[in-house]
């Protein structure tokens, strides 16, 4: 169209180029519309593939639980499905958005590399007043829309599917696959999982007429029912061991027999009920031997759980007896078998000798228990290497200190600290020995011959009467026993007719008869 | 259809607009050899209404370019020496005293050499922050205000600047605010092997090439209102905002690396400046109307001295012009 009319040289109007956008516009909607899905395939693959496997896997978990939710059927549905569902939703809801003329010439405009020719042309084509720069954009979008009307929105490569997703849906394929290969499920109780068994199944839909068209009907025992309670947990593979079901003849026993099973059950159930009844048996033998493994792992346990303080010690337990004297004092006051003897304490039991720690040992044991203190004593004194000597001095002893540096400064870590470093016994030489050396004296006596200085003597003159107060000067009041004290001092002085003052304190004069002070003060 | 939207109008001022350019950029190449990336870029701003800082290393032609470019377009040229030692009034001009025809004295203001058409600043980042501060009204508003006086610039007015990025001591360098007043940022780099050749015959040589002017101030100001009639389609304007948005930190349109090492992103100067140099591409290419590509040729000469890299970017060795790729990787242009 807009190729032709190229040819025949005749210039585009505005509203033919309008024709021609909307033209590529839709030719390129339907393909964007497809690479929208595809894109969403390819973002959603690998939860899809996910999914694809989900109902296989949850089948797989039910058999094996013996509670299988879904047949085959349902089941490949459900897996088909589910994806399906996945995918639609999602590409509904990111790919389903309408795709306007815009967007659409958009597209094709950068995928032939037009220049945002056809994007201006469609944009200004819609302007209600247009300038000139806006018509010759439009003019001048006509050979790119030719050049898109002739080749139209190209073919993008696709993003693949990422392998990741491949991977999973081959895994849950396969998955899918195994799960409905699987035999119709049969718990270990001999009741179908989804599907009644052909022995529930049997009394009511297959007539017994058909039985003849089986070719080998088993031997029916009499009484089948009561031969079957017993031994419930037995391998049921479906179609065979209800073998003999399918024929006439058993299809009669079983119809006898229901009104000897609980009513209305079929033999299954029944059969499964004796399971029930047999698990509360102690007696049954088939019910020991299958849990027989988990008893024997359970069994062990039971005693532990009743002392569990004995499981600390050593695997093989031995009889308290072994212990001999040391019965029954606990843990540690026993021998050096004992648990609580650990390794690091009989290493700190360096510098006596063995029977002596050992007694020593039992009456610390006995005073304070099997305690883990390890009486006091911590791990990380184990080596027993003495602290380090800050000894400023110059000797250690009679012999000299290795680690002193003479500058009384840290020098090695100290192996004793905190509360380990109280407790008596433990060697921690941390006073320092000596004194602090005192230092030289030096005293320098010098002869100076005495000069003669000149002192000239200041004249004497008259400093005048003071001019102002000398301001508040405190007084403190004497308390009265004060003001007695001064009485009796002065009466005693001018009793003595004015000489020495009488020798003593106060106390001496105190021995006057206090009634003469107070004549004194009296006549004062 | 009236008279005034005929579009034959404009394919005349376009092509208009190719002459002119192609007028300058030719007489400009008679005295620059190569650099043809740097000459279009000038070009650019010149014609975009828009200021240049030059940035590269001594003996590049930087200086050379902005002289013969005042030379080509026969407008008012002057060239500022920038020191540290020079102050505001040095550049803006000041009142001085002046004997009177009457021969008294009076004060008289000396316009400065910031008043011209074309200002050559060079080495602009020698000046101290109050001198640096004195181009910012030239440059934004087309003016200077100097004591109760307020003269206008005429157009065109034109600031081109240059910087040596290596040699930073005793240097001051410019803040953001002054940067941003720049529509471009180029960088000056060494000229190719087989340019130098050319190079040498023509400053060693006997011969000066002549520069004779061959477009004029109104000319220049008929090709930026040419410039500014060019329409841009919505999605092409989107997609300079999503440029410019994305080039700061916490926007939802950056990638990782502006997150990580960029402190400050572009202003919307950033897309302005994309919108005129798209303007002046599209022209230049003949087209009509702006195209995402015409931006995306421009943004890294609008941008890179639009992103100020962090510590950690530093650290990393990471350059706004990577920070500019790596949005231009992005950023995908809009479809509508």
């Amino acid at each position: 169209m807009s190729a032709r009319s190229k040819t025949d040289g005749a210039p585009d109007t505005p509203d033919t180029i309008g024709g021609e956008l909307r033209t590529i516009a839709g030719e390129a909607r339907g393909r964007l519309r497809a690479e929208r899905l595809h894109g969403v395939l390819v973002a959603h693959a690998e939860p899809a593939a996910f999914l694809l496997g989900v109902p296989a896997v949850l089948q797989l978990v039910s058999v094996v639980l013996g509670a299988p939710l879904l047949s085959t059927p349902a089941l490949i549905a459900a897996s088909v499905l589910l994806p399906v569902l996945w995918i639609g939703l999602l590409g509904t809801r990111t790919a389903g958005g309408a795709i306007d003329d815009g967007t659409a010439i958009a597209e094709v405009d950068r995928a032939l590399g037009l220049g945002d020719r056809l994007i201006a042309a469609h944009e200004f084509i819609h302007l209600p007043e247009r300038g000139p720069f806006h018509e010759a954009a439009i003019a001048d979008a006509a050979p790119a829309i030719a050049t898109a009307l002739a080749r139209g929105l190209p073919e993008r490569p696709h993003a693949p599917v990422g392998r990741g997703a491949k991977l999973r849906a081959l895994a849950a394929t396969l998955i899918l696959l195994l799960v409905a290969s699987l035999p119709a499920p049969v718990d270990s109780r001999g009741e179908p999982g989804e599907e009644p068994g052909p022995i529930a199944e049997l009394p009511e839909v297959e007539p017994a007429g058909d039985a003849g068209d089986e070719p080998s009907p088993p031997p029916v025992e009499p009484n089948l029912p009561e031969a079957r309670l017993p031994r419930p947990s037995e391998p049921n593979p479906a179609g065979t061991e209800p073998g003999g079901a399918r024929s006439g003849e058993l299809s009669e026993d079983v119809k006898k027999t229901l009104g000897q099973t609980t009513s209305g059950k079929s033999s299954a159930a029944a059969s499964a009920s004796g399971n029930s009844q047999s698990k509360g048996s102690p007696s049954n033998q088939s019910q020991s031997s299958a849990e027989s493994p988990e008893r024997s792992k359970r069994k062990p346990k039971e005693p532990k759980e009743g002392t569990p303080r004995e499981e600390k010690g050593s695997p093989p337990k031995e009889p308290e007896e072994m212990s001999g004297s040391t019965a029954g004092r606990g843990a540690a006051s026993g021998s050096s078998k004992s648990p609580s003897a650990s390794k690091w304490a009989s290493k700190d039991q360096v510098t006596s000798d063995d029977e002596e720690d050992l007694e020593e040992d039992e009456e610390v044991d006995d005073e304070f228990d099997n305690s883990d203190a390890r009486g006091g004593v911590q791990p990380n004194l184990r080596d027993r290497k003495p602290p380090v000597n800050r000894d400023l001095a110059i000797g250690f002893g009679n012999g000299k200190n290795p680690d002193a540096n003479g500058r009384g400064g840290p020098s090695e870590q100290k192996k004793s600290r905190g509360v380990a470093a109280l407790v008596l016994g433990v060697p921690i030489p941390d006073h320092v020995k000596g004194r602090p050396n005192p230092g030289k004296t030096k005293i320098t006596q010098e002869r100076v011959e005495p000069k003669e200085e000149d002192a000239p003597a200041v004249a004497a003159s008259d400093r005048g009467t003071r001019g102002e107060g000398i301001g508040h000067l405190p007084r403190p009041d004497l308390l009265p026993w004060m003001r007695t004290m001064v009485e009796r001092y002065y009466a005693a002085l001018r009793s003595t007719g004015g000489g020495e003052p009488p020798s003593g304190d106060g106390n001496t004069s105190s021995g006057t008869p206090a009634g003469s002070s107070t004549e004194a003060s009296t006549e004062r | 259809m009236n008279s005034s939207s005929d579009p034959h109008m404009a394919r005349e001022a376009a092509e208009e607009f190719r002459a002119c350019h192609a007028r300058i950029r030719e007489e400009v190449g008679k005295v620059i050899v190569g650099q043809g990336a740097v000459i279009d870029a000038v070009l650019t701003a010149l014609l975009a209404g828009g200021h240049v800082m030059l940035e590269g290393v001594p003996g590049l032609g930087k200086t050379m370019l902005v002289r013969t470019l005042g030379e080509a377009v026969d407008i008012d040229f002057s060239r500022i020496q920038f020191t540290p030692d020079m102050m505001p009034a040095d550049i803006q001009g000041t009142s001085v005293l002046v004997e009177g025809e009457g021969g008294g004295h009076e004060l008289r203001f000396q316009e400065g050499p910031l008043v011209a058409n074309l200002v050559l600043a060079d080495e602009i980042n020698r000046a101290t922050p109050k001198t640096q501060s004195a181009l910012l009204e030239a440059m934004q508003e087309r003016q200077i205000s100097v004591g109760r006086r307020t003269i206008r610039l005429d157009e065109p007015y034109c600031v081109m600047a240059t910087q040596n990025p290596v040699e930073q001591e005793g240097t001051y360098p410019l803040p953001e605010a002054q940067l941003d007043r720049f529509l471009f940022k180029v960088i000056v780099g060494y000229p190719e092997v087989g340019e130098y050749k050319a190079i040498l015959d023509r400053t060693t040589g006997a011969e000066v090439p002549e520069v004779t002017a061959v477009s004029s101030g109104p000319e220049i100001i008929r090709m930026r209102e040419i410039v500014r009639s060019v329409p841009v389609p919505e999605a092409v304007q989107m997609d300079a905002i999503h440029l410019v948005v994305a080039t700061q930190p916490g926007s939802e349109h950056a990638p990782a690396m502006v997150g990580e090492s960029v402190a400050l992103g572009s202003s919307p100067r950033g897309a302005q400046g994309l919108i005129l140099a798209g303007k002046v591409n599209a022209l230049l290419a003949g087209r009509y109307a702006v195209a995402s590509e015409d931006l995306r040729a421009a943004a890294h000469d609008v941008l890179r001295h639009r992103v100020i890299v962090n510590f950690h970017g530093q650290s990393e060795g990471v350059t706004p012009d990577a920070i500019v790729d790596a949005v231009l990787s992005h950023v995908k242009p809009p479809a509508k």
